[in-house]
């Protein structure tokens, strides 16, 4: 299923000069013209603005949007959410993947449709769900309440939700990745002496960290902006259940856009930096030769190396 | 691996499927499926007349033709300029191509929200374009034209990424073929182009329309949310559970997810056909 | 329709793909383009079919005395079968053979009817009447082939293009499209150029065969003269197992060790030294002197698990050297590994 934007690496398209099968350079130019421009009117545009309206206001504006203490637990909080999603969610990927890509099972394929789920699930609804199970009206509210632990409208409930809508990123990466590199590397792991885990950790585990890499890039990426999901569970109290996008929506809502823009114009730098880091994947994994089989002689001599685990 | 296990699973000498497919399923069913499910027991529990009640009301169902609406034509959009951009990345070199093929994912990795009031900023009455659109009366920020703004920007990366692969699979040699057959080259891209990246055009289009028919943050900044003329059916949620009508929400939110499901669903027969069809051998 | 090549070069960045190449295919021939890959083969297929352009400047591509430089893959009226056949994946066979008639300009575009009979005829040209309704991936390497064929003949092209036509197909599907080629074009007629790296499929199947290397011709004659008088040093080693050995030049004689060979005339530019070719069967083996100059060698080794014996001889200088005879001269001269053997080239060339 494709429920994902599949940017994987894929071969480098090299240019060919087949005069049959091109268009004439007006038409080319006018088709490049048309890209750019809609680039530029849906894209650049809006991303140029977060900058220019940031620093409307001079860099000192732009310092105080962002030192306001309320801004910094926003910082803080969103920091935390993504440092216990992205891990969970790598675990995950990692067990999933192991069990699908190389075992054959009934139902795999449905597990597969499964683990995509969250992909088709609005923000909101992924957010709704919890808010039915844990809020006070959900199933475990009375007993939580009795319990006295707050979920909902509280950190625990921003961080389920955000596990929620990134539950798939990394999954969805290494799966393919795994099933197409097959068991014959980690069968010969295996027949010259190598434990499970040592297999694991020498074989398999270098033969996806680029694809692994790539799934947290994306993981952590949406993590750190979901916004619909989070706004539900969140109850918006202001310095201690508002990430920074939803510290944002407080400050743009009370027109105070100077300092929404700045805190925006940290996301945005957030969100280049992290296309930069998934170029740069991209671009070496392509390169690596650890993409290529391992050669089974260099595995045999790497585990004599060190002691067994 | 006990007994029963390696009666459904294909025997390995890998070690670690138990533990593996134990820990995937148990924390895909707390993390997903049990909340899915609770709200689609809460929605069976509602009964019919007022699950109906709710789904039925003006209001829910004008947001249900603007949120499809808007969608189906942002798809449309991203499907048209989608097959431009993808065509012009993977056929043609020009400066600044790679830099133009990162940002394609800009869409993706800026935080939703941030793109609405970015979007807003530049569309609004005093924005850099809004300022020559509005005395035009052309009203794009508060209004549905806005609305299919920010569901075409978040929806682009889903056409051409889905694209790209397509079109480089595609073999120079066949459109060779055709011109050696005498076609011309809209000949070409009409009869032969088109129809060999059409599953992934569909696809596109599917993946562009349901992200877009569930998008929230991206939209609520640019589209006024004025009930009945720019109120989408997630903000609609939202409102419901800020007025702790839980159960308008949940009966609300069950619909919706149904339809995703049938669009994805959709989505994977199509392919399944198309694979099926068109086989790669 | 002839097919006439005037001087054409092509240059891919310092990469010279041909290097002025003249050549000219008589009207109603199947001509082969023999040469190993990157010798341009494919490049000047391409150039006269209008799929690629020649470098600006260079020669001209006529038919039957027409320039058609200036007229582009879809004016030129070839039929070109690609190596990977570039089958429509999304269309039936038979819409993959109407295709160019149903994109024909209106003007001259056949009814619907005339064109299902066309599409008819060419299935049943190429023996697949049954599989109109078929997509390309329901077939056959070997029927795909002839899909393409098919396809590119539906136009009624003026010449035939086949770029490796069998390249893709395992050996024995090879052997039978071959036969089949051959039988077609005594059929039909149209002049036709293919592309190929494997000498037995040129030798066998065309009138002409045109040796290319690095960009240029090396020779141009029918099948028996390439094989049995190479022009070329390299058309000798292209064309077959060869024994190579270094000459010398003595007093006007070509000299293999120390034995005048006779029957050999020294060529143009040798002044000490000349290399000699032998293909394997053009060499006697004998266990006695016979009076006549030969050479002395060695046996190493009988191979004898083939339809004839393969025996590697060493020469006192060292040189290796590998003959192919009879399995009953071997067992008449009780060859085994050490007998002393005298060495007869009943055939050689020399190249300076």
């Amino acid at each position: 299923m494709a429920a994902t934007v599949q940017s994987r690496p894929r071969k480098v398209s090299i240019r060919v000069d087949r005069p049959a099968a091109r268009e004439r350079r007006a038409v080319r130019r006018l088709l490049i013209g048309v890209s750019l421009a809609f680039l530029a009117t849906f894209l650049f545009l809006p991303l140029a603005a977060i900058f220019a309206e940031a620093l409307r206001g001079g860099t000192k504006a732009w310092i105080v949007g962002l030192a306001d203490p309320a801004a910094w637990s926003a910082v803080k909080l969103t920091l935390l959410v993504a440092s216990i999603a992205v891990p969970l969610n790598l675990v995950f990927g990692l067990a999933a993947s192991w069990a699908i890509g190389k075992f054959d099972f009934i139902g795999r394929n449905l597990l597969l449709t499964l683990i995509d789920l969250p992909f088709a699930v609005s923000p909101v609804i992924s957010g709704l769900v919890y808010v039915l199970l844990y809020g006070a009206h959900g199933w475990f509210g009375p007993w939580l309440q009795s319990e006295n632990i707050q979920i909902i409208f509280a950190v625990p409930g921003i961080v389920l939700a955000t596990i929620f809508v990134t539950f798939p990123f990394v999954a969805r990466e290494v799966i393919p990745l795994m099933q197409e590199q097959g068991t014959e590397e980690e069968e010969a792991a295996i027949t010259l002496g190598a434990s499970g885990w040592q297999t694991f950790r020498r074989v398999t585990l270098p033969n996806v960290k680029w694809a692994l890499l790539y799934g947290v890039i994306l993981c952590n990426a949406r993590a750190i902006g979901e916004f619909g999901a989070v706004s539900v569970v969140s109850g918006h109290i202001r310095g201690r259940t508002n990430t920074m996008p939803l510290h944002i929506e407080i400050l743009y809502n009370e027109y105070n856009f100077a300092a929404a823009f700045a805190v925006s114009s940290v996301l945005a730098l957030l969100a280049l930096v992290t296309l930069a880091a998934k170029a740069a994947v991209e671009r070496y994994s392509l390169r690596a030769p650890e993409s290529a089989p391992a050669d089974p002689i260099l595995i045999a001599s790497n585990l004599s190396e060190e002691p067994a685990l | 691996m006990g007994a029963a296990t390696s009666r459904i699973v294909k025997p390995s000498v890998l070690p670690g499927f138990g533990p593996a497919l134990g820990y995937t399923v148990f924390y895909l069913s707390a993390v997903v499926l049990l909340p899915l499910a609770a709200m689609f027991v809460k929605a069976a529990g509602l009964g019919w007349s007022s699950f109906w009640e709710t789904i039925a009301s003006p209001r829910v169902v004008a947001a249900y033709q603007l949120t499809f609406g808007a969608s189906a034509i942002a798809a449309i959009l991203n499907v048209t300029f989608g097959f431009v951009l993808a065509w012009t990345l993977v056929r043609y070199s020009f400066p600044g191509k790679k830099l133009v093929d990162a940002a394609i994912d800009l869409p993706f990795a800026l935080p939703t929200a941030v793109s609405g009031i970015a979007l807003t900023a530049v569309y609004a009455r005093n924005g850099w374009v809004g300022q020559f659109l509005e005395p035009a009366g052309f009203h794009v920020a508060y209004a549905p034209p806005g609305i299919v703004l920010a569901l075409t920007f978040i929806g682009l990366p889903f056409v051409v990424r889905t694209l790209q692969p397509a079109l480089e699979d595609l073999d120079f040699e066949v459109e060779e073929a055709a011109a050696s057959l005498g076609a011309t080259r809209r000949q070409t891209l009409v009869r032969v182009i088109v129809p060999a990246v059409l599953p992934a055009l569909l696809t596109g289009f599917a993946l562009s329309f349901a992200r877009a028919i569930g998008e929230y943050g991206s939209v609520v900044f640019i589209s006024g949310n004025i009930p009945m003329k720019t109120e989408i059916v997630p903000l609609l949620i939202v409102t419901k559970l800020e007025n702790y009508d839980y159960a308008g929400a949940t009966a609300l939110g069950a619909s919706a997810l149904v339809i995703s499901f049938a669009i994805l669903f959709l989505i994977n027969v199509t392919q399944w056909l198309a694979a099926r069809r068109h086989r790669r051998t | 329709m002839s097919i006439e090549v005037t001087g054409i070069s092509k240059s891919f960045g310092s990469f010279r793909a041909l290097d002025n190449v003249t050549l000219t295919v008589p009207s109603g021939e199947l001509v082969a383009l023999l040469g190993p890959s990157g010798s341009g083969k494919t490049t000047l297929l391409r150039i006269i079919a209008g799929l690629d352009r020649a470098d600006p400047g260079s020669g001209a591509i006529l038919f039957h005395d027409e320039n058609v430089a200036k007229r582009d893959v879809r004016t030129r009226h070839v039929g070109f079968v690609f190596q990977h056949y570039a089958l429509f994946r999304h269309m039936t066979v038979f819409q993959n053979v109407a295709f160019g008639l149903e994109v024909a300009p209106r003007k001259t575009r056949k009814s619907v009817a005339d064109i299902r009979d066309r599409v008819r005829e060419l299935l049943s040209l190429v023996q697949l009447e049954g599989y109109a309704d078929r997509y390309p991936n329901q077939l056959s390497g070997g029927q795909r082939q002839r899909i393409a064929l098919a396809r590119a003949l539906a136009v009624e092209p003026k010449v035939l293009l086949l770029d490796e036509p069998f390249g893709a197909l395992d050996a024995k599907v090879r052997k039978e499209l071959r036969a089949w080629l051959r039988r077609l074009h005594d059929e039909i007629h149209v002049t036709s150029v293919f592309v190929t790296h494997d000498q037995d499929e040129a030798l066998e199947v065309s009138d002409q065969v045109v040796v290319m290397n690095e960009g240029r011709i090396e020779q141009v004659g029918t099948p028996e003269s390439i094989f049995h008088h190479p022009a070329t040093e390299f058309v000798m080693r292209f064309l077959g197992d060869v024994n190579q050995f270094h000459g010398r030049v003595e007093s006007g004689r070509v000299h293999l060790g120390d034995v005048a060979l006779p029957g050999l005339s020294v060529p143009e530019g040798a002044v000490d030294t000349a290399r000699i070719f032998v293909r394997p069967h053009d060499i006697e083996l004998d266990t006695r002197r016979n009076g006549q100059p030969v050479v002395e060698a060695t046996v190493r080794r009988v191979y004898s698990a083939g339809p004839v014996s393969r025996v590697e001889l060493v020469m006192p200088t060292g040189q290796e050297m590998a003959v192919t005879v009879p399995h009953e001269r071997v067992e008449a001269l009780h060859l085994d590994t050490g007998s002393a053997v005298f060495v007869k080239l009943r055939r050689a060339r020399v190249f300076a």
